[in-house]
């Protein structure tokens, strides 16, 4: 027998229950993990999905005050920018507070090309040629039912009044995540219900720079055009917009990130425990090992690689169960209006079974250290 | 029943054991605890923002003060109303403008969102004095960009010191006072002149009124007007409730977050527990075996070792609660979903939690000790006595 089919036998069948009961604790710790790791991941996944080459302009007040349509020709004649289209922040409520998601009036033509906007049902043209239709997300779609030629009603709430909107086509983007999870309908429709005083007003520019290394140059230039206007403006990369949403939730983020950092702790504490139960428990027998010639070296081996051994089988077991336990409160979550991108990722993943892995080691090395240290003699005479 | 001073000295005989099953519950109990002071922190903050006996009024359907909007005669038809409470001959209520401006952190970390709250001096004298006080400087003069910080605020942003200035909207807003609002949300806001805010931003009118009711009754027949008059889109609410559905998506977040973490905790403390029970069982066979042959019953065995784990768990909770009570001193600041702003929360701390947590440590010991501690009392006699 090798070394390695020992340290796998004493892993696993020496004592059952043990193993069993450790193993649980650690497939628990690694969900977990998993779990926590793939929420924060899931709020960070928007700003992740923002591409390097779009720029975003807004009111230097705040994000919350709009901005004239006229600046729309202004920020064309900026030399590096090819594309320049607007979007205001809905804020409707479907039937009940409780189904939120992100709505956006948009102009068509070059929001669709700008927001990289893909077709799965219907076409470009109808939602282009009917201003009172509206695109909705295929995940959003699912969530709620609807098809296309199906009408969105929502309740205005920035924008007061009943709103109804004909679903023209279902959509999401090969490079952006949220799309799926979005409506999108016209700008001019909105416009047009709006009271003399609201009209012609856009709450965010987004700008494609034809090389993504230029942005820095472009985005002076734009703040340049409108410094000491009526209403100064703030650029910024889309990727340093979408972030200042999640860094207002930094507390929370930060307390999430300790708390996985406390799992593992948990986990070590339970992987360590066993180990040097076990260890202990078969003092006599490390000190046969030792007199029939193992140097100490090979029972620290031994002990570091049964504690890898659990580490591995239960953050894999972990893993496996994540898929399902996620897609669940993934479901759970959105329904409440949270993190509608919550899915099971393969990073995530891999670095759970490395993390448990690496744990289980390290629990072990402690009293496969002592083990390995105690005196030959006095091992084997011990008794208990 | 087998003595106390048994378990004592066999926890103390396996001290690392015991020492790290204790950890993992007092871990685990001192992140339940830290999860429901933090829901609890966001709840106490925005309920006391409010008052039951105010009411305030909004456009019909907005969802927080962000979105809604009335002109400046139906805040003056309204305050008129005769539910609303009066003082020295006017009425006791403050029109208010709510928005929100972008300011530097200070920390690097960009920019937040923050709170600026338009108020009249009528408005704070009548309805906002009894919560608001300056603890720094002095009011800002009505007509001008002064501007006075609520105790989150200070020190936060770019300019938000006593002396300082924040540029925002081409303008300098001086900050001559620092005030503190009995830890309601109104601290993680900045005040100034609603006029002056009203100009920089382009606006008219309020966000919205708040009053002072006669007394809480009124507020039926101030919603009946409200409802009954064509000319202004607007609801009355209680301002207490108002506060507290503002912090509903933010409390329940925190809640449902945490309380999937808190189970998981606890599936792995109570296995972490069940392990070391397990191993004294094992490791004290021939105890169990000499106890027995002593006359010790089967239910006196199992007891002993129920105590043990219960003790365990025991310690974990005392532990755990000591750590989350220390919080309690801590506030964090984050994005409330619903006004979009940036308010400061504190750990709220009850007794109320200790309790909780404590009971559900002691459950946590008692699953862990229960299939072990059968084991034990269904050990054999002859053969345990042989180990």
């Amino acid at each position: 027998m090798t070394l390695a089919g020992f340290a796998l036998r004493n892993a696993f069948l020496r004592n059952k229950t043990r193993s069993f009961l450790t193993i649980a604790g650690t497939v628990i710790a690694a969900l977990a993990f998993v779990f926590l790791r793939t929420v924060l991941s899931a709020w960070y996944a928007n700003a992740e999905a923002s591409a390097s080459d779009r720029i975003v302009t807004r009111n230097a007040i705040s994000i919350t005050q709009p901005l004239p349509l006229a600046y729309r020709e202004r920020i064309a004649q900026v030399p590096g920018v090819t594309k320049v289209t607007f979007s205001n922040w809905f804020g409707g409520v479907y039937k009940d507070r409780k189904n939120f998601f992100a709505q956006f009036a948009i102009e068509p033509k070059t929001g669709l090309e700008v927001f990289s906007i893909r077709f799965l049902k219907g076409s470009k043209d109808e939602f282009i040629s009917d201003r009172n239709s509206c695109i909705l997300g295929q995940k959003l779609a699912d969530k709620y039912g609807f098809k296309t030629g199906d009408t969105v009603p929502l309740q205005g709430d920035i924008y007061p009044g009943d709103w109804r909107f004909k679903v023209a086509g279902l959509v999401d983007s090969p490079e952006d995540e949220s799309v799926a999870n979005t409506m999108y309908f016209h700008w001019a429709r909105l416009n047009e219900g709006l009271p003399q005083g609201r009209k012609d007003l856009v709450g965010v520019y987004t700008t494609t720079v034809a090389n993504a290394a230029d942005s820095p140059r472009v985005i002076r230039d734009v703040d340049a055009i409108f410094a000491n206007s009526d209403n100064e403006t703030h650029t910024e990369t889309e990727k340093a917009f979408r972030l200042q949403f999640v860094t207002g939730s930094g507390a929370i983020l930060g307390a999430l990130q300790a708390v996985s950092i406390v799992i593992l702790a948990i986990m070590a504490l339970i992987l360590g425990n066993t180990l040097a139960m076990g260890l202990r428990e078969r003092t006599g027998e490390l000190g046969a090992m030792r007199a029939i010639g193992f140097l100490p070296r090979h029972v620290q081996l031994l002990a570091v690689s049964e504690g890898a051994l659990l580490g591995l089988v239960g953050g894999g077991l972990g893993v496996l169960l994540a898929k399902p336990v996620l897609t669940g409160f993934g479901k759970a979550l959105a329904q409440m209006g949270f993190l509608a991108g919550m899915g099971f990722k393969l990073d995530t993943a891999l670095l759970t079974l490395g993390v448990a892995t690496a744990i289980g080691a390290l629990a072990s090395a402690w009293p496969a250290f002592a083990a390995s240290k105690m005196d030959v003699v006095t091992a084997l005479r011990r008794q208990e | 029943m087998i003595p106390l001073s048994y378990n004592v000295r066999s926890i103390l005989r396996r001290r690392f054991s015991a020492l790290a099953t204790a950890a993992g519950l007092g871990l685990v109990v001192f992140v339940f605890a830290a999860v429901l002071m933090l829901a609890g922190g966001v709840e106490e903050t925005l309920r006391s923002t409010g008052s039951p006996q105010n009411a305030i009024l909004l456009r019909k359907g907005s969802s927080s003060e962000l979105t809604s909007g009335m002109p400046k005669e139906a805040a003056k038809v309204f305050a008129a109303d005769p539910s609303v409470a009066i003082e020295g001959g006017k009425a006791v209520a403050s029109p208010e403008l709510f928005v929100i401006f972008q300011l530097l952190r200070v920390d690097g970390n960009g920019t937040a969102n923050v709170a600026f709250r338009g108020f009249t001096r009528d408005g704070y004298e009548l309805v906002r004095k009894d919560t608001v006080h300056v603890v720094d400087g002095r009011l800002p003069q009505p007509g001008t960009s002064e501007v006075m910080l609520g105790r989150g605020v200070k020190g936060r942003y770019q300019g938000a010191e006593v002396g300082q200035s924040i540029r925002i909207a081409r303008r300098d807003w001086q900050v001559v006072g620092l005030f503190e609002a009995n830890g309601s949300g109104f601290e993680s806001e900045i005040w100034a002149d609603a006029d002056q805010i009203a100009d920089a931003m382009h606006r008219t009118g309020y966000s919205s009124l708040t009053v002072r009711l006669k007394s809480a009754s009124e507020l039926a027949s101030l919603r009946a007007t409200v409802d009954a008059d064509p000319r202004y889109n607007l609801e009355a609410k209680r301002e207490d409730t108002y506060y507290e559905e503002a912090s509903g998506a933010l409390a329940t977040f925190i809640r449902a977050l945490g309380t999937v973490i808190a189970v998981f905790f606890a599936a792995g403390a109570t296995l972490g527990a069940m392990i070391t029970m397990y191993a004294q069982v094992a490791s004290r066979v021939r105890e169990v075996g000499t106890l027995r042959a002593l006359g010790f019953r089967r239910s006196a065995v199992m007891g002993s070792f129920l105590i043990e784990s219960v003790t365990l768990s025991l310690l974990g909770a005392v532990a755990g609660c000591c750590f989350a009570a220390l919080l309690a001193t801590l506030s964090f600041t984050t994005t409330n979903f619903s006004s979009f702003t940036e308010v400061k929360f504190r750990f709220h701390f009850a007794p109320r939690i200790a309790v909780e947590a404590t009971v559900f440590a002691l459950a946590m010991g008692l699953f862990g000790g229960l299939l072990p501690a059968v084991r034990a009392a269904r050990l054999p006699i002859a053969e345990a006595t042989k180990g």
